[in-house]
C-alpha cells in the first residue's frame, strides 16, 4: 500500500563518516579518462564561517555527454563521487568536464555537475549544480539564464589549465547565496 | 520562448530552517529555491555494484572478530516504494547508529558513556525484487547533545537511500515507538506536523521478532521525487 506522505529527510548530523563509509574523496569518472580537472571550493554558512561537516555528492555525463552506465565501485572509478568538507570547509573534486545534456524537453544545456549537499545543520540536503567557466553554450544555457545575476553563484571559475574555484554559500544575500534547486 | 518553469514563483523555505535546532540558523538557505526543470542527468542514478564491492553488512551485531556487540538484539525490516507504490528494487541503503550505550564509534562524539569494541554501528543492504530491505543491530541508545541544556537525542538509526534516480534522494532517520524523547527533540519536532513526525517511528512487529533471539520493527520508506526512470541510452 503507498504512503501518501513520502518519508521527509531529517538531518545526516555530525557523525556521518562513520556510517557513509564509503568516500572516493571526490574522484569522479575513472582516473583514466583524460582531461582531468581539479575543483575546489569551501562551504560556507551565514557567518561566512567555513562549515567542517558537509559533504557534496557529486553525479555527472562522461566527457561526451553520456550517462554513465558503469556500475559505482569504491574507488570512485564511475561517474558518481561524494566529497568531504576538511576542518577548513574545503573539499575537492577531480573529474573531467562532462559534455552536453539536454532538458527533458530537448533542449541542450552546458555542461554542469549535479551536485547534492548534506551537513550537519540542514534538515534536508540542497540540490545545486557546477558549470564552468567559459564552456561550451554557457552563454545559451537555459537555466542559467533564468537566474538573471544568480547565476554567477553556479559557474565555476577558471583559476589555472586545470583547475577551478568554486564555492558553496549556504546562507546569504540574494548576491550570494549559493542557487539551490527545488527539483 | 518562456518555459513554465522560468515563470513559476521561487518557493518558500520552510522545511529548512528550524529556530530549536541551532545548528539549522546559519546553514539553511534564506533565498528560497527556484524551480529548476528535470534534465537527463536529473532522471538518472548512479547503480552500486553489490556483488563486488558494496557487499552487504546486514547484520551488526557480527562485524566483530572479538565477539558479538552488546545490547538489545533487534531486527529492521522494510520496503522501500516511490510514491506511486511502486517498490524500488535493488536500491543501496546504507545504515549507521550509536551503540546501545549511546556512543558513536567516531572520533568527534565527546559523550561519556562507553564504546563498545565490538559494534561499529554501519551497515550497508540492498533492497530485493520486491524492494525490501532487512538487517540486524543492536537498539542504539539515546544521548546527551549540546543543542540546549538537558538535551537527548531520542534512539534513532540514521539512513541514506539511493533511489532511481538522483531526485530520489533520501537521508533520514528512523526511530523507536513510544519513545519518549521524542516529543523533547528538535530535529524530530522540525518536522511540519505529527502525520509527517509519524512517518519516521517505525512500528513494533511480532511477526519480525526471532524468538529466542531479537525483537523486530518494521521501517517502511517511500521516496518522494519523480516515479519514472526513462530509457537511458547504454
Amino acid at each position: 500500500m503507498a504512503h501518501t506522505i513520502p518519508t521527509p529527510s531529517q538531518t545526516v548530523g555530525p557523525f556521518f563518516k562513520h556510517g557513509l563509509k564509503w568516500d572516493s574523496a571526490g574522484t569522479v569518472l575513472n582516473k583514466s579518462a583524460d582531461g582531468r580537472i581539479k575543483v575546489t571550493g569551501i562551504v560556507t554558512d551565514g557567518a561566512n564561517q567555513p562549515i567542517p561537516d558537509a559533504f557534496l555528492e557529486v553525479w555527472q555525463a562522461d566527457a561526451s555527454g553520456k550517462i554513465s552506465r558503469e556500475m559505482v565501485k569504491e574507488d570512485g572509478s564511475a561517474a558518481f563521487a561524494r566529497a568531504s568538507t576538511d576542518d577548513t570547509g574545503r573539499f575537492v573534486i577531480d573529474t573531467v568536464i562532462p559534455g552536453r545534456t539536454t532538458l527533458a524537453d530537448g533542449s541542450e544545456q552546458a555542461p554542469y555537475l549535479h551536485i547534492t549537499i548534506f551537513a550537519r545543520g540542514l534538515l534536508r540536503h540542497l540540490f545545486t549544480r557546477c558549470y564552468f567557466e567559459g564552456s561550451d553554450g554557457i552563454e545559451s544555457d537555459p537555466v542559467l539564464k533564468s537566474l538573471g545575476a544568480r547565476k554567477n553563484t553556479l559557474v565555476a571559475r577558471k583559476t589555472g589549465a586545470n583547475t577551478y574555484e568554486w564555492n558553496v554559500v549556504m546562507q546569504g544575500d540574494e548576491k550570494s547565496e549559493t542557487v539551490f534547486f527545488d527539483i | 520562448m518562456t518555459k513554465p518553469w522560468e515563470t513559476s514563483p521561487a518557493t518558500i523555505d520552510f522545511d529548512r530552517a528550524a529556530p530549536g535546532y541551532t545548528s539549522t540558523v546559519l546553514r539553511a538557505p534564506r533565498q528560497g529555491l527556484l524551480r529548476a526543470p528535470e534534465g537527463t542527468l536529473e532522471l538518472a542514478a548512479p547503480r552500486f555494484d553489490k556483488s563486488v564491492l558494496f557487499s552487504s553488512h546486514d547484520d551488526l551485531t557480527k562485524q566483530s572478530a572479538g565477539g558479538e556487540a552488546q545490547g538489545e538484539r533487534i531486527i529492521v525490516e522494510g520496503c522501500l516504494r516511490d510514491r506511486e507504490g511502486e517498490p524500488i528494487r535493488n536500491a543501496f541503503i546504507e545504515i549507521w547508529q550509536c551503540n546501545a550505550a549511546g556512543r558513536y564509534d567516531h572520533d568527534r562524539d565527546q559523550h561519556d558513556a562507553p564504546l563498545d569494541p565490538n559494534f561499529t554501528g554501519n551497515g550497508r543492504v540492498f533492497t530485493d525484487e520486491n524492494g525490501n530491505y532487512r538487517f540486524t543491530t543492536i537498539k542504539p541508545g539515546a544521548y546527551p547533545w549540546k543543542n540546549h541544556a538537558n538535551a537527548w537525542r531520542p534512539a534513532h538509526i540514521h539512513f541514506s537511500v539511493h533511489g532511481n534516480n538522483v531526485l530520489q534522494r533520501l537521508v533520514t532517520q528512523m526511530y523507536f515507538p513510544n519513545d519518549p524523547l521524542l516529543g523533547y527533540d528538535t530535529i524530530f519536532g522540525a518536522l511540519p506536523s505529527d502525520k509527517v513526525r509519524e512517518r519516521l517511528v517505525s512500528s513494533f512487529e511480532l511477526s519480525i521478532t526471532q524468538p529466542e533471539w531479537a525483537l523486530g520493527y518494521r521501517f517502511d520508506i517511500t521516496l518522494d521525487g519523480p516515479e519514472a526512470t526513462p530509457a537511458q541510452p547504454d
